[in-house]
């Protein structure tokens, strides 16, 4: 209970601060004076560089190389050359510097990025005849299954987490719960709706956890 | 669910506290601030290795590279190193010099639409339809048929004994019209396949009836032209996309190419390297110098040592030598179409390579009254000296350069004086267009008058100046790389691309101390790329 009322208290905290920094970002100039002479932050005494969102090249790349080469298509083509204007890409005609924020427009399609490659790579993982075509589930089976099948699901996605993020998990370490806990719940509220009692879907359940790893700021940011 | 619920609030408020240390842009409270500021951690050696990989590679790393970091203490500067000799690295660079030269064009128009196709379908009686082509400009279907719009008819052409194009006379929406038929022609873009071309267009001759080339673009309305040999002339409206595309490439080829050769950063400035493909070569030489709304030639490319090349393979490209006027990346196509006056060229080579942008004061220009508003000098008139006392002087190393285009003039034909410019200023008889387009012909005040005849790039030009005319943008970067504005600027370019901040006034040791090596070793961008990824700057992340 005094947890719970913690995390609400933590909850309207962040909202009041966010709304705080809102009321100060409204301010909106159409014809930037100095695109050329980006402004110096403060860094203080320890010289330090801004973590920064992949710019479109590089995430366009970054999912094809976790996914094995999958890229996203949407329309026939490459989304992200499609929507590369929406995405604040530069083509210096009329714009000259990159949108590298991290827009709620730019996390939309990088959703619709992730939703497309993950499906079409967990079709990939289980449909796979041999082990050595598989990218995703590499340490773990598509017949493994929580609880028993703990220990391999948890070396799978210590895997993942350093493919996609780069991110070194020990063995035992509590970071791999939350992605552990939203495999297992996806996969048991995806069969709930679909087919009542039967079996956990783990298919559904990985592919939830490929979508949140490329949605996750650890893997668009760097 | 009420468990779902919880781990949602509790993931909202770590990444509401997360995204505003990292990417909260709005002020910060002074608490916030120093939450923030109390320590910097240093980044640990698999998120540098990622951090360095798409920094320099634009791709993360793959899981054997991870691994293969498992049992070493450090990311091995050799495996960086590695990267910047490879082509993802020349491809990073290549993508970091679009952003400083802004080279797109696909605005312009590179061919003449007097001289763009188009087709209708001819319906013959019990026979298959196809296409007959046509010029689709209002001017050449007047003076070929007497019409604006007037089509061929789809029958075959009929010659006369002189090897002259027969047309039939007649009365088409009450107006008198002499159409002719169709021939079948193999077109310069598909050798293979033969097309109908209406006969008028279709002409081959080099020179007019009034024996004038019909390569000239005075020739576009001339009935007795079309459009030559194979319609190398004329083409179809999505050749000039492709054109335009082409020409970045070979920007894009460039720097591409200098970066795998490990040369100095400078070359890419001054050098001759330029890239080819068939279909470029071949504008060159039988179709750029028909649009004079963008005058590209002469002396872009030696046409005369130009590989001879196939018109249709846009895959194949070569690397060609440029004539000793060219000034690298400078004075290729892409940078004077893309900045086309001689203020707009210099303006952008003072911002991304020098760090100067020309920038009015923060407490704003002065107001003058009218008498200083008359100055026609913008090196001395008041507000305007501000920037332009740098910036005409620095404007003229492109004097030899054509404005609203990027032909070269040539000394030996376009002299600093032109005798004949005076004096058709001075009104003895009309000016010729090229005095008009690149000599002072027209004096608006008497401080004018003394540059009257003389080379636009002259006028109020001072004496000790001149040489800029004469010796090109080459000039400019070897005296920038002798006084260290060019390789200081390139160290802060660089920090500023791969920190992905501006440099503070503090970082200026730092600066120097990287712009030192630089220059020791020889200006090697790559080995500039490592020194900044290889800092502790880039390290500290937050």
């Amino acid at each position: 209970m005094r947890q719970r009322s913690v995390m609400v208290v933590g909850l309207l905290i962040s909202v009041s601060m966010l709304l705080g920094c809102e009321r100060e970002q409204v301010m909106v100039d159409p014809t930037p004076a100095e695109v050329s002479e980006p402004e110096p932050i403060d860094i203080g005494d320890q010289p330090y560089r801004p973590r920064r969102r992949m710019d479109i090249e590089q995430l366009d790349q970054s999912i094809q190389r976790v996914t094995g080469g999958i890229e996203w298509r949407s329309g026939g083509r490459n989304g992200f050359s499609r929507f590369a204007s929406m995405l604040g890409v530069a083509e210096y005609v009329e714009r000259t510097v990159e949108d590298r924020s991290v827009s709620v427009l730019f996390l939309k399609f990088l959703n619709d990025a992730s939703r497309d490659v993950c499906e079409r790579l967990m079709n990939q993982e289980f449909d796979a005849e041999s082990e050595a075509e598989k990218v995703f589930l590499v340490r773990a089976s598509v017949e493994d299954r929580l609880p028993e099948g703990q220990e391999r699901i948890e070396a799978n996605l210590r895997y993942l987490l350093m493919r996609f993020h780069g991110r070194f998990v020990a063995e035992g370490s509590t970071e791999v719960n939350p992605w552990s806990e939203m495999l297992e719940q996806v996969a048991a509220e995806a069969v709930a709706e679909d087919e009542g009692d039967a079996e956990p879907d783990y298919r559904a359940g990985w592919e939830s956890v490929c979508v949140g790893l490329i949605n996750h700021p650890d893997f668009f940011t760097y | 669910m009420r468990d779902s619920l919880e781990r949602v609030c509790w993931w909202t408020f770590v990444t509401c506290i997360t995204c505003m240390c990292v990417f909260g842009s709005g002020p910060a409270t002074a608490q916030q601030d120093a939450a923030c500021r109390d320590e910097v951690p240093r980044v640990d050696k698999y998120e540098f290795l990622r951090a360095a990989s798409l920094d320099l590679r634009g791709v993360v790393p793959t899981i054997e590279e991870y691994e293969a970091l498992a049992d070493l203490e450090d990311v091995p500067m050799e495996w960086l190193e590695e990267w910047t000799r490879g082509e993802a690295y020349a491809a990073r660079v290549v993508r970091r010099h679009r952003a400083l030269l802004w080279s797109n064009v696909s605005n312009l128009r590179l061919l003449d639409g007097d001289y763009g196709l188009s087709s209708f379908r001819a319906r013959p009686a019990g026979e298959p339809s196809f296409d007959i082509y046509l010029r689709n400009s209002g001017g050449a279907t007047t003076a070929y048929r007497g019409r604006r719009g007037q089509r061929c008819d789809p029958v075959p052409a009929i010659f006369d004994a002189m090897g002259q194009v027969v047309c039939e006379t007649r009365l088409e929406m009450g107006v008198e019209v002499c159409v002719e038929g169709y021939v079948m022609v193999t077109p310069y873009w598909a050798p293979e396949e033969p097309i109908a071309v209406c006969a008028f267009d279709a002409q081959t001759a080099e020179l007019s009836a009034s024996e004038i080339p019909c390569a000239e673009t005075s020739r576009a309305g001339d009935p007795s032209c079309g459009c030559g040999e194979n319609m190398k002339w004329c083409s179809l409206g999505a050749r000039d996309v492709d054109l335009r595309k082409a020409l970045a490439e070979d920007v894009d080829r460039r720097v591409a190419a200098h970066v795998i050769a490990d040369e100095p950063y400078y070359e890419l400035l001054s050098g001759r390297r330029a890239f080819l493909n068939g279909p470029l070569q071949f504008w060159w030489t039988e179709q750029a110098q028909h649009y004079d709304n963008l005058p590209l030639t002469p002396g872009v490319i030696d046409e005369e040592t130009a590989p001879d090349m196939d018109p249709t393979d846009w895959d194949t490209w070569e690397e060609i030598t440029l004539p000793e006027h060219h000034s690298g990346l400078l004075t290729s196509p892409v940078f004077l179409l893309r900045f086309q006056t001689n203020r707009a060229r210099a303006d952008r080579f003072y911002d991304a390579f020098l760090c100067q942008p020309f920038q009015p004061p923060a407490a704003g220009l002065p107001v003058i009254d009218d008498e200083q508003a008359r100055d026609p000098d913008l090196q001395t008139r008041a507000g305007c000296n501000y920037c332009h006392a740098l910036l005409e002087p620095a404007a003229a190393h492109w004097g030899r350069w054509m404005q609203q285009g990027g032909g070269y003039l040539d000394p030996d034909v376009y002299e600093d004086i032109s005798d004949e410019c005076r004096r058709c200023g001075m009104g003895a008889f009309s000016c010729s267009s090229a005095c008009r387009q690149h000599y002072l012909t027209r004096t608006y005040s008497p401080r004018q008058e003394p540059y009257l005849g003389m080379l636009r790039a002259y006028e109020f030009l001072r004496e000790e100046h001149y040489d800029n005319v004469e010796m090109g943008p080459a000039k400019l970067v070897r005296e920038a790389v002798a006084d260290d504005r060019f390789p200081q600027c390139s160290v802060r370019r660089t920090a500023e691309w791969l920190f992905g901040r501006g440099l503070r006034d503090d970082e200026a040791p730092w600066v120097s101390e990287v712009s030192a090596e630089f220059y020791g070793g020889d200006f090697r961008y790559r080995e500039l790329s490592l020194a900044v990824v290889g800092s502790e700057t880039y390290r500290r992340v937050r």
